[in-house]
């Protein structure tokens, strides 16, 4: 145990040795929180009214506590598919994996060690959803001490269970398809799966819905799902569990629940520490090897040079595509939204009418709308922000060659800027055929929409260069616990925001093209400024950049 | 040519990592670069190379300053790092491509050069896998051939035998020595009091951040035998492996 203890602090403090050490990144910290606020109170206001009001309908029918068991089995399945990932990266393809592997510790040791970092993720997550519900369902309910201590309690040790499913998931996965051959295409097919599954999951939910009943208010539909969730919970026995110990109206109840509970964890710990002895080293060892080499007789030598600009374009092209934490997190992730809105619009019935509206509503404000959705979708585009830290230790590689340092900053912002075209196209479609948005406006946002491109990625890759996260180990840590993304969000949403409101309410702005014409106006000049502003930076930074 | 003024590096704190080194690295001639872990070689070379912003002094290359003019100073040298890791997810092939449109290799020439390169280090079998899926010494050589593509007129090595088999040691030895002999410059690093021994005409030996000494190879061998201050260098130089 002693063992286990110290490999866990070390894995702690490697975890942390590089957050939180220099003022800048206080700063962003204190600036990111200021900016989050009001989201934060959006989304705490949400759950209140929903649960204040759920417990008005529900609570004189008896049946209260399933808005305590719905919280906790849509938390727990979101806890299941998004730890996958992390799971994953963490046991399984860490490049510090080898390190430990060589010395003696137990496998159970090694995944507990190990847990960290998607614990952490997990624990982030339901700390903004747990925690709200619980104390909102207090509120409402008046519950006293044993109820805060009770949804304390569950806090701490609900997590654990949906994470150790799919541990146990991975492990034995991992143990019996013998998949680690291929380490990259695993990791891409897991981070696909998870995608998958969670946009079919809403497929699902959204086909299930009656709209008729929901029409008649969610509680009456909620009532009538009563029976379902209940036996739906009888196969997540924690759920039952800590929604029994968390009614707290008689207390012996609800400390044996609570007991129940307790038991129910400490079983599936010991299950993981189990199942971690058992099947983590099958499943580990071999990755390390890395591929086979076939032998090729013929070595196609490409025979036309290119210019620097554009070899190292293809450069970042390629490492992006080929390295599968980048290709999920840079290219995969960001044509979800638009995928996802394809999928909901497909669904519903109502897409004709919409085509209808559509023709009623100005094109001025057509086109606003679009622009402020397609900055969004680019916005949380990854390819940017982490263009500098996607390098890693090996950013030494960009000083030494005769490269200037303008050259690898357009080669970088070249290669965000083709990522996101393919978003673009993608936007281009659902805007052109699923909604026939006219064709004029469509080609005046396409217009604004490739500079708006290029000005969130001159952001992104400023705010990287200021920041950036050069000391990983694993790939997909250049994701992970970052503001960039965020922060580059953020500015672009508070900058454009404001300018597509104000153009929106202005009387006087009411043609399109006057429309077009202001904001291409306002793009080109903070492309102009930004980037003027970036090559100076780039300029006087490149050296320094390793040492932040 | 290669000239160290004066040159100063701490990375935090009081500790200097190199100490007021003054140094020239003449053409024609292989210059090692010896010292025991941690001296501070790799400083040096990634302030030599621009990798490193020097604190104080100046470094010169072909009479091109680092810091001053850092384009026309990288185009005459070529760089191996101490640890090969880089790249990984290109293919040998496009890797050694990339370089070449990086130093403006002509097409005619790249072909050629690079199926002769590969195939002396025995590595053209592998030019179409992911520079991932080779081994350190493989790593090693793919990047030696990059250098040996754009054939610089300044070779800077930083331990660069650490990891080759005593076939690629060896070619790699030659290399350098056909190098020096057409009046080039060869500069690398090395722990190793031995491969010095074998392969330099001149070295210099750092110690601490500071130059202990440099010149021919028999004034080094009689300043190891008269100073008996340097018997602690001397044992950590050859108790190696
Ligand atoms: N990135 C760094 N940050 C802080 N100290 C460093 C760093 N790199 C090297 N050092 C320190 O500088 C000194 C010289 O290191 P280095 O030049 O790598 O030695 P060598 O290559 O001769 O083995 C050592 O004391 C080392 O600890
Ligand atoms: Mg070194």
């Amino acid at each position: 145990m002693n063992k286990t203890l110290l490999l866990f602090k070390t894995m702690v403090k490697m975890h942390f040795s590089m957050v939180g050490k220099d003022e800048k990144f206080k700063f962003n910290v204190f600036i990111i929180s200021i900016a989050l606020i009001p989201i934060g109170i959006m989304w705490m206001f949400l759950l209140n009214t929903i649960i204040s009001s759920l417990y008005l309908v529900l609570e004189p029918t008896g049946h209260e506590s399933i808005i305590i068991a719905t919280g906790l089995v849509l938390t727990g399945i979101l806890l299941l598919f998004t730890s996958i990932p992390s799971i994953l990266s963490s046991f399984y393809f860490a490049e510090d994996i080898e390190d430990y592997l060589a010395m003696p510790f137990h496998p159970y040791q090694l995944v507990i060690g190990k847990s960290l970092a998607p614990l952490l993720t997990i624990y982030g997550l339901s700390a903004v959803i747990i925690v709200p519900i619980l104390f909102f369902y207090g509120l409402a309910s008046g519950g006293g001490i044993l109820f805060a201590l009770n949804g304390f309690l569950t806090f701490i040790f609900f997590p654990l269970i949906p994470f150790i499913l799919s541990s146990l998931m991975v492990m034995v996965l991992m143990r019996y398809a013998n998949i680690s051959k291929n380490k990259d295409r695993t990791k891409l097919v897991a981070g696909m799966f998870s995608l998958f599954l969670i946009v079919g999951f809403n497929v699902i939910i959204r086909l299930n819905q009656d709209t008729e009943q929901l029409s008649q208010g969610f509680a009456t539909w909620v009532e009538q799902q009563d029976q379902l969730l209940w036996n739906f919970t009888k196969f997540l026995p924690n759920v039952y569990a800590a929604t029994n110990a968390l009614e707290v109206e008689v207390w012996w109840h609800s400390i044996l629940f609570l007991i129940l509970f307790l038991l129910i964890t400490v079983i599936a710990m010991a299950l993981f520490i189990v199942f971690g002895q058992r099947f983590y080293y099958q499943g580990v060892l071999g990755i390390a090897g890395g591929g086979k080499g076939k032998k090729v007789a013929n070595i196609e030598t490409r025979t036309s040079s290119r210019s620097i600009l554009w070899s190292y374009t293809i450069k970042e092209l390629k490492t992006i595509i080929r390295t599968p934490a980048f290709f999920m997190n840079c290219v995969i992730n960001s044509l979800f939204a638009p995928f996802f809105i394809f999928i909901m619009m497909f669904i519903d019935e109502n897409i004709g009418a919409m085509a209808d509206t559509l023709q009623s509503i100005a094109p001025k404000s057509i086109l606003l709308a679009m622009f402020l959705f397609s900055l969004f979708v680019l916005g949380t585009n990854a390819t940017a922000t982490s263009s500098i830290s996607r390098e890693g230790t090996n950013w030494f590689t960009n000083l030494y060659m005769p490269i200037q340092p303008k050259t690898i900053l357009y080669g970088k912002l070249l290669a965000a800027w083709i990522v996101e075209f393919v978003s673009i196209v993608l936007l281009l479609i659902l805007f052109g055929f699923v909604i026939n948005v006219p064709i004029i406006v469509l080609l005046l946002w396409l217009i604004l929409v490739i500079g708006g491109s290029w000005i969130s990625n001159l952001i992104g890759v400023y705010i990287d260069i200021y920041n950036p996260k050069l000391n990983w180990n694993d790939e997909q840590q250049v994701f992970k616990s970052r503001f960039a993304p965020l922060l580059s969000l953020l500015i672009l949403f508070f900058g454009f925001g404001t300018l597509v409101l104000s153009l929106w309410f202005l009387p006087f702005v009411t043609n399109v093209w006057i429309t077009f014409l202001i904001l291409s106006i306002v793009i080109g000049a903070s492309i102009y400024f930004t980037q003027r502003k970036l090559i100076q930076t780039v300029h006087n930074q490149f050296m320094y950049i390793m040492e932040k | 040519m290669i000239q160290f003024q004066n040159v100063t590096k701490s990375y935090s704190g009081d500790k200097k990592a190199v100490d007021q080194l003054n140094l020239t690295i003449p053409d024609g001639k292989i210059f090692g670069f010896l010292g025991p872990n941690g001296a501070g070689k790799s400083t040096t070379i990634k302030m030599l190379t621009g990798i490193l912003p020097i604190d104080e002094g100046t470094i010169t290359i072909n009479s091109f300053d680092i810091s001053k003019h850092p384009l026309e100073a990288k185009k005459t040298f070529g760089y191996v790092p101490d640890s090969p890791n880089m790249f990984l997810r290109l293919k040998g092939i496009e890797y050694l491509n990339f370089i070449g449109d990086v130093y403006d290799i002509p097409t005619d020439q790249r072909k050629e050069k690079i199926e002769y390169l590969t195939k002396e280090f025995g590595i053209y079998e592998v030019l179409n896998d992911a520079i991932q899926t080779y081994s350190h010494g493989m790593r090693q050589k793919v990047i030696v051939s990059g250098v040996l593509l754009h054939d610089p007129d300044v070779w800077i090595l930083d331990e660069p035998l650490t990891g080759l088999d005593p076939k690629s040691s060896y070619k790699l030895k030659e290399m350098m020595r056909e190098h020096a002999r057409k009046g080039k410059t060869v500069f690398f690093s090395t722990h190793v009091l031995e491969v010095v021994e074998q392969l330099c005409d001149q070295v210099a030996i750092i110690n601490n951040g500071k130059l202990e000494f440099t010149g021919q190879m028999d004034d080094m061998r009689e300043k190891f035998n008269t100073e008996g201050s340097l018997e602690q260098l001397f044992l950590e130089l050859t108790n190696h492996e």
